[in-house]
């Protein structure tokens, strides 16, 4: 296993800094890592004053275990991964991992630092953003959101950055239309400075339709509702333990539990739980072994118009009216 | 540009806004990076203008992208009335080459305004300071692609400058692509020459049902020799005029042929001055590599 100390910033003179500690060294743009820790494409390009991008299209060969180490904190960093399969690992800071990135984004404060590990074998595709809190401030100021609210959400005293999300199909859609460049070409600074700005407009668009909540966050809060996380996950199948329940096994309060899970997820436990179940609900409907009863009470669901109501509910459609569309 | 701020006030620090009698919309302008601006023009007009850009700047070039609503096709007693205006939809020019047009009633169009040592940076060879890059086309589908993605975009949308900057890159990237692919890296054109065969060009857009008015006439038109009129129009079109004349009628075959507005293949065939359908049906397969029937909508009325 290999481990690699780093920081970001919106200046690019960490980039070294990062290649040197992979065992590699920069190349242009690019950083060339030794073939035995990943191959692929790493480039960073700092497209203005206020933001610089980062992105990897990398095989990993073995076990990387990051570890950020900012201690400025002008900046946050958004993170969109379309890696597949299971290998972003959260660590908790005895390196032990606490699940996977159920996630394809999320916007962090560059001061908060949580470690994580690719595993090897883990082809990873990645585009991060760093972005000066100042600017930041000034779209959040543009969205109408009021002052005294834009203040509290910058404070440090006051409130933690921190935001994890699936990204828009939008963002989706950009980023893979994206990926058919070949980097460094001619035109690629320009389409990756406009793939920035465009997933940034994304992004603003999104957090305007998510209500906002004021609180800090530590790193051991995260590393605990995305262990609650990842346990609700394993439980997909059955009822909802419960708030109580899941805030003892958090070791928190049931009111800090709640806003915490919220303030991080952008739902609540019960909302998230049942999202997922109807997410699972569609996936083993599109594979066509179970009838809506059957799945109803494989999914602990009460009864099958249960099930198709809250169906029809996040999905807009009927369970009957999905299979039908297959 | 000039003649923007002359007939508006600035409503926002990016929006001209144009007098409600002349035109309802609004134009947004936007320097992206240093080098490199963008300006939107959406309007309805409420009568006719003419824009004309003046010579004022020398130090950069201006690539202009139409997404007007691009055919209007009247239906009137005697059958379809055909109003198909010259839509080429992409122009680069050089910002010494002075250029007029009059404005269909409802403009949407993009511009991107280039300094001279940005746009070098991003071509290969090297390029004399007094060549001009012109150059007419359609707007390939990517960069059509994107100018659609922002034009469903609202103006007040806190995202809105984000969007802009992104696309305006975006559509940079795709035209310093593009100018790499085709290179119209030119000699210097005598802006009178530019004017004359661009305006024979969009003479042959308004006689596209006729047959190909022949080059000697056009050359004529344009005031100049054959020779000398055939390879400008090859340099500004990268075509030779006859088959710029069959691609722009195929190009409005197939836009008929999916209207709806025609009964059989053979009406359509007709319209557009082909006495034989079968040879139609080949050569609209050359083009577009599927037949006439393929894309064909009938007329249900």
């Amino acid at each position: 296993m290999k481990e690699v100390i780093y920081r970001f910033a919106v200046e690019t003179d960490w980039v070294e800094e990062l290649a040197r500690s992979h065992g590699g060294y920069m190349r242009g743009n690019f950083t060339i890592a030794p073939e035995d820790v990943f191959t692929g494409t790493h480039y960073v390009l700092q497209v203005s004053e206020n933001v610089t991008v980062m992105l990897v299209d990398a095989t990993y060969h073995q076990d990387v275990l990051y570890k950020p180490q900012n201690s400025t904190a002008d900046f946050a960093g958004i993170y969109f991964n379309l890696t597949e399969g299971e290998s972003v690992h959260i660590m908790d800071n005895v390196s032990k991992s606490v699940g996977r990135w159920n996630y394809n984004l999320a916007i962090v404060d560059g001061e908060f630092n949580t470690d994580y590990m690719i595993k090897s074998g883990s082809k990873c595709y990645s585009i991060s953003l760093f972005v000066k809190k100042s600017i930041l401030r000034e779209y959040l100021s543009k969205t109408g959101v009021l002052n005294e609210v834009v203040n509290r959400v910058f404070d440090e005293e006051q409130n933690t950055l921190i935001h994890y999300a699936h990204m828009s199909s939008a963002s989706w859609h950009l980023i893979n239309e994206f990926r058919k460049n070949i980097p460094g070409s001619i035109s690629f600074n320009l389409l990756l400075g406009g793939l920035v700005y465009n997933l940034l407009a994304n992004c603003l668009e999104g957090i305007m339709k998510r209500e906002i909540m004021i609180s800090k966050v530590l790193p051991s809060d995260l590393t605990m509702i995305l262990t609650s996380q990842s346990n609700l996950i394993k439980k997909q199948e059955g009822v909802f333990p419960g708030i109580a329940a899941l805030a003892a096994e958090a070791n928190m309060s049931e009111t800090k539990y709640k806003n915490l899970y919220k303030k991080i997820t952008g739902y609540t436990p019960n909302a998230f739980f049942l999202n997922n179940k109807l997410e699972l609900a569609r996936d083993l409907l599109s594979r066509g072994q179970y009838t809506v009863g059957e799945l109803a009470e494989k999914l602990s669901f009460t009864s099958a118009s249960h099930l198709s109501e809250q169906f029809k509910n996040y999905f807009k459609m009927s369970p009957k009216e999905y299979t039908a569309s297959l | 540009m000039e003649e923007g701020k002359k007939i508006s006030g600035i409503d926002d620090k990016n929006q001209l806004v144009l007098p409600n009698d002349i035109a309802k919309g609004c134009s947004y302008f936007m320097e992206v990076m240093p080098g490199l601006m963008c300006l939107i023009v959406d309007h309805s007009l409420q009568r006719s203008i003419e824009l004309t850009k003046t010579v004022n700047a020398e130090d950069f070039y201006i690539a202009y992208f139409d997404l007007s609503d691009e055919i209007d096709i009247l239906q009137t007693k005697g059958g379809a009335k055909i109003d198909y205006q010259s839509k080429l939809g992409m122009v680069v020019v050089d910002g010494s080459l002075k250029s007029s047009y009059t404005s269909s009633p409802k403009i949407y169009s993009f511009w991107l305004i280039i300094s001279r040592p940005l746009l070098r940076k991003y071509l290969f060879g090297n390029i004399d300071s007094s060549d001009s890059i012109v150059f007419s086309s359609h707007i390939d589908s990517r960069t059509r692609l994107c100018l659609l993605k922002l034009k469903m975009k609202n103006y007040n949308d806190p995202s809105f400058e984000l969007s802009v900057r992104g696309t305006t890159l975006q559509v940079l990237g795709y035209l310093v692509e593009r100018i790499n692919e085709i290179g119209p890296i030119l000699g210097k054109l005598s802006e009178l020459d530019t004017t004359q065969v661009i305006k024979t060009q969009a003479h042959m857009m308004e006689q596209l049902l006729g047959a190909f008015p022949g080059i000697d006439f056009l050359a004529a038109e344009a005031g100049m020799s054959i020779s000398k009129y055939k390879k400008l129009f090859k340099r500004i079109f990268k075509e030779s005029p006859n088959s710029y004349f069959l691609r722009e009628k195929l190009n409005l075959a197939q836009v008929l042929l999916k209207s709806g507005n025609f009964k059989s293949i053979n009406e359509v065939a007709n319209e557009l001055g082909h006495a034989k359908p079968g040879y139609f049906a080949a050569v609209y397969k050359k083009q577009f590599g599927q037949l006439p029937g393929e894309v064909f909508n009938k007329s249900t009325s």
